[in-house]
């Protein structure tokens, strides 16, 4: 038995090492040109990072999770003047992924990538984590929760009209989700709420197959991210009636914002990154520098638009604010929908 | 327009980088664990540096050329390289058993082609019917679809249909491991991180149908005095009359796969299933089925590669990816700066042609390479039998970390190879089990979701004609076998 061990831990570096050269190739010419000018002056003081740096992502290769985590990664390599690589931990609604970097070293050569369900493991029960088990870097980008409905809907065309037909059809409304636990299923039992309607929620495995669900007309809204309904909306398959973010959001421009249509409500989708828990305070500074640099860049600007998100940097004490209000709210949400787990 | 989209693909540049694809596809899907999605994530940010034309040929070579070979392990080893080759096993290596591995390899290259150019036809003249024709399944629509793929744990039960539905069973069992796909609570999890999102299927296949097949072979071994023999390969392209043959039941297949392609989250592990099965209740060679016809085999090949014209479809009209691979090639268009969608086929018009045309080469291309390269896959066969254990006891453990990097992936194919090879060696049936791995979770959740939707009402599920057609179908192949047996008892008696 302890023979196997050995030889799956071997085989298994072996292919990390594989998937490594296939996705750190691209980025490391790009950070050999623009690395030496833009090293941050704390870079000075300590000699981190002396060498590649990994990026745990908690999802999937492909996804979105992906794309930010190797942008991301990208630029910060580019700032640090090393190659960032993304390996993937996918699971449990990021909670593999998250727990990893918890037990990896605190040593600023592993970071994740930690989207909101970083406050949402715990109270959903998937695992014994919590925000203040990390050295939480610094939130990259938001995103904001978008209503929508079949593109050819006569029944409502506004939000008004919507939340008005929902009020008169309590319970009728079926609304489809990415899946039970998932954001968008706590954010429109939040919408419900704060409009004061009640939906038939029903989850699908993934935004994807909600929306095909939407235009088959087998349910009567969605709520989801821009970035998944974009397509749709260009070819009038589906419409957008109302977003939920602080201002309307700059992939629909046109659409108005919650609080716009007198219902008090933002949900908001964002992700951040972190470290394990215990970071030498020097290496924090370089990491967070480096982050800070990416995501306020021109490119990552230019990168979140294009899928309807919004660079958002914040750390420190604001941050640690953010994530208090976030586990708050999304922790109650979590409550109001029956899916506390003691 | 589509001259001008073909001048743009016959740039030698262009043809170089689909070749390069072909082959990384071919590897790829012949090893089996890798799959194309891993190939095309790891490929993409790789073709940035090429010229859009050149990354996206390269990227249409490895979808087209991946799925092919997922059916070279399949026949050769018995284990199947990619999920949608896992039909193939049944005839395929029931032909290479016989000694006609050289014809089973030709047939996979050559029909999985042939799906591949019949559904890209498809997408080229039908795509937006087509694709409206998907968005009508909902859930109640799904729920029909896995049922009447379900119903086909009869027909690869072989000897005893008990034991097959016991098999079913078995598979169903796993499939409820881990967070329940409506509400996540967690099922079976024992408090095991890893659990939590269920057994997947790769693993078990792999470790039932490889590291499994190669514990019985090692087993019989010691059990018998070995005979050597040369294995014979046989010839490999099919003989004009077999063409003519398996012409009928192949475009059925093509025809069928084309739009289960297209449904969103049925790919060709389906198709390949249902195909198989409606070419076991109503071809002329039914008899042979599962026990090496080369009409099931190519009725396989065609379908699982014919989901891919289906596939696209979706994924260009709707933006919406009709499988797994599609899933993560949204992404890669996104990267080039291309949003699929209904208005791609407006706004980029000339894009969507060149890809069509793509795909058209790559499934050439991939035809040519596998015919020539067939006689020396073959041969693996000739390598003496431990080199080849050994090999695929490797392949396994790699292929089954690979998924998702875990090692605990590795201990189910371990797992699952033991329990296959006992299994085996009480005359269970293997494939049942894997059926209801990926039809259960299939069938439960679309049952659930539409009873959610109706509040418990259970006329939705004969609410539209697709679910009255398929349930229908359903009941004929659970009643059809019982009907036949008492009429030929009666014709006995």
């Amino acid at each position: 038995m302890k023979k196997t061990w050995k030889k799956l831990a071997a085989l298994g570096l072996g292919l990390l090492l594989l998937t490594a050269c296939g996705t750190g190739g691209q980025s490391s010419a790009e950070a050999e040109g623009s690395g030496g000018q833009a090293q941050s002056e704390e870079a000075k003081t300590t000699d981190f990072p002396k060498t590649q740096i990994n990026m745990i992502v908690q999802s999937s290769p492909g996804g979105l999770s992906d794309q930010v985590s190797k942008e991301t990664g990208d630029l910060m390599g580019q700032v640090l003047g090393e190659t960032v690589i993304c390996q993937y931990k996918p699971g449990g609604s990021g909670a593999v992924g998250m727990s990893f970097v918890q037990a990896s070293k605190p040593d600023g050569y592993t970071i994740g990538h930690t989207p909101l369900e970083l406050v949402m493991l715990k109270p959903l029960g998937y695992a014994d984590l919590e925000p203040d088990d990390l050295t939480l870097l610094g939130r990259a980008y938001t995103t904001c929760g978008a209503l929508a409905v079949k593109g050819d809907e006569d029944r409502f065309s506004t939000i008004e009209e919507f939340v008005e037909y929902a009020k008169a059809h309590p319970g009728e409304v079926a609304v489809g989700n990415a899946g039970t636990g998932s954001i968008w299923h706590v954010g429109a039992v939040g919408f419900e709420q704060a409009a004061g309607v009640t939906f038939n929620h029903v989850p699908f495995d993934g935004a994807s197959k909600a929306i095909a669900a939407l235009m088959g007309g087998h349910i009567d809204a969605v709520v989801s991210a821009p970035i998944e309904l974009i397509s749709g909306v260009q070819g009038n398959e589906v419409k957008v009636l109302v977003t939920m973010g602080e201002e309307r959001s700059n992939a629909f421009p046109d659409v108005p914002t919650c609080q716009e249509s007198n219902i008090d409500y933002v949900l908001l989708h964002w992700g951040g990154f972190a470290a394990p828990k215990g970071l030498p305070e020097d290496v924090k500074e370089i990491l967070q520098n480096a982050l800070k640099e990416a995501v306020e860049s021109e490119e990552y600007d230019a990168f979140m638009k294009e899928r309807g998100m919004e660079p958002a940097f914040m750390c420190g004490e604001e941050y640690d604010a953010f994530i208090a209000e976030q586990t708050e709210f999304l922790g109650g949400l979590v409550d109001a929908a029956g899916l506390r787990s003691e | 327009m589509i001259t001008e989209a073909l001048m743009a693909i016959l740039d030698p540049s262009v043809l170089f980088f689909m070749l390069v694809g072909v082959v990384v596809g071919a590897i790829i899907g012949a090893l089996p664990g890798l799959s194309v999605v891993m190939a095309i994530s790891i490929l993409t940010p790789i073709t940035f540096g090429l010229e859009p034309a050149q990354g996206l040929a390269m990227l249409m070579g490895v979808y087209n050329s991946g799925v092919w070979a997922g059916g070279i392990s399949a026949i050769l080893v018995n284990t199947p390289g990619t999920p949608a080759s896992i039909m193939t096993v049944l005839d395929g290596y029931a032909m290479t058993k016989r000694g006609e591995a050289g014809l089973a390899l030709g047939i996979n290259v050559i029909y999985s082609a042939i799906g591949g150019l019949i559904s890209t036809v498809f997408l080229m003249f039908a795509a937006f019917p087509i694709a409206r024709f998907a968005l009508r399944f909902g859930p109640a629509e799904y729920f029909a679809l896995a049922l009447f793929g379900l119903s086909m744990i009869i027909g690869i039960s072989e000897k005893s249909v008990l034991k097959g539905i016991m098999m079913g069973c078995l598979g169903f069992l796993m499939a409820t491991v881990g967070l329940d796909s409506m509400y996540a609570y967690p099922r079976y999890t024992f408090g095991v991180v890893d659990l939590l999102q269920g057994i997947s299927y790769v693993p078990v296949m792999i470790g039932l149908f490889g590291f499994g097949e190669v514990l019985a072979q090692v087993y019989e071994n010691k059990k018998s005095e070995r005979i050597v023999e040369h294995r014979k390969i046989g010839r490999i392209i099919p003989t004009f009359k077999m063409f003519k043959d398996l012409a009928p039941m192949t475009t059925l297949a093509a025809l069928i796969s084309v739009i289960i392609g297209a449904i969103p989250g049925a790919g060709g592990d389906i198709a390949s299933i249902i195909c198989w099965d409606q070419g076991r209740k109503i071809s002329k060679d039914r008899e042979n089925y599962g026990k090496g016809s080369a009409e099931g085999l190519a009725v396989t090949c065609t379908a699982n590669n014919g989901i891919i014209g289906g596939a696209m479809t979706t994924m260009l009209t709707l933006g919406i990816p009709g499988d797994g691979v599609t899933a993560v090639l949204i992404g890669s268009l996104m990267m080039y700066g291309m949003q699929p969608g209904p208005m791609m086929f407006i706004e980029n018009q000339s894009f969507v042609y060149q890809l069509m045309i793509m795909m058209i080469v790559a499934n050439l291309m991939f035809l040519v390479f596998g015919l020539l390269t067939s006689k020396a896959a073959a041969n693996i066969l000739n390598i003496k039998e431990q080199y080849v254990w050994v090999g695929i006891v490797i392949l396994s453990i790699v292929g089954s970390y690979a998924i998702n990097n875990s090692v605990f992936d590795v201990i189910i194919m371990f797992v699952c190879g033991v329990l296959g090879f006992i299994l085996k060696q009480f005359d269970f049936p293997l494939p049942p089990i894997i059926l209801g791995l990926i039809l259960g979770p299939m069938a439960e959740s679309n049952l659930r979701r539409a009873l959610a939707l109706s509040s418990g009402d259970y006329l939705i599920f004969v609410g539209s004609p697709i679910s009255i057609v398929l349930l229908v179908l359903t009941a004929l192949a659970l009643i059809g076998p019982v009907l036949m047996k008492k009429r030929k008892q009666q014709t006995e008696s």
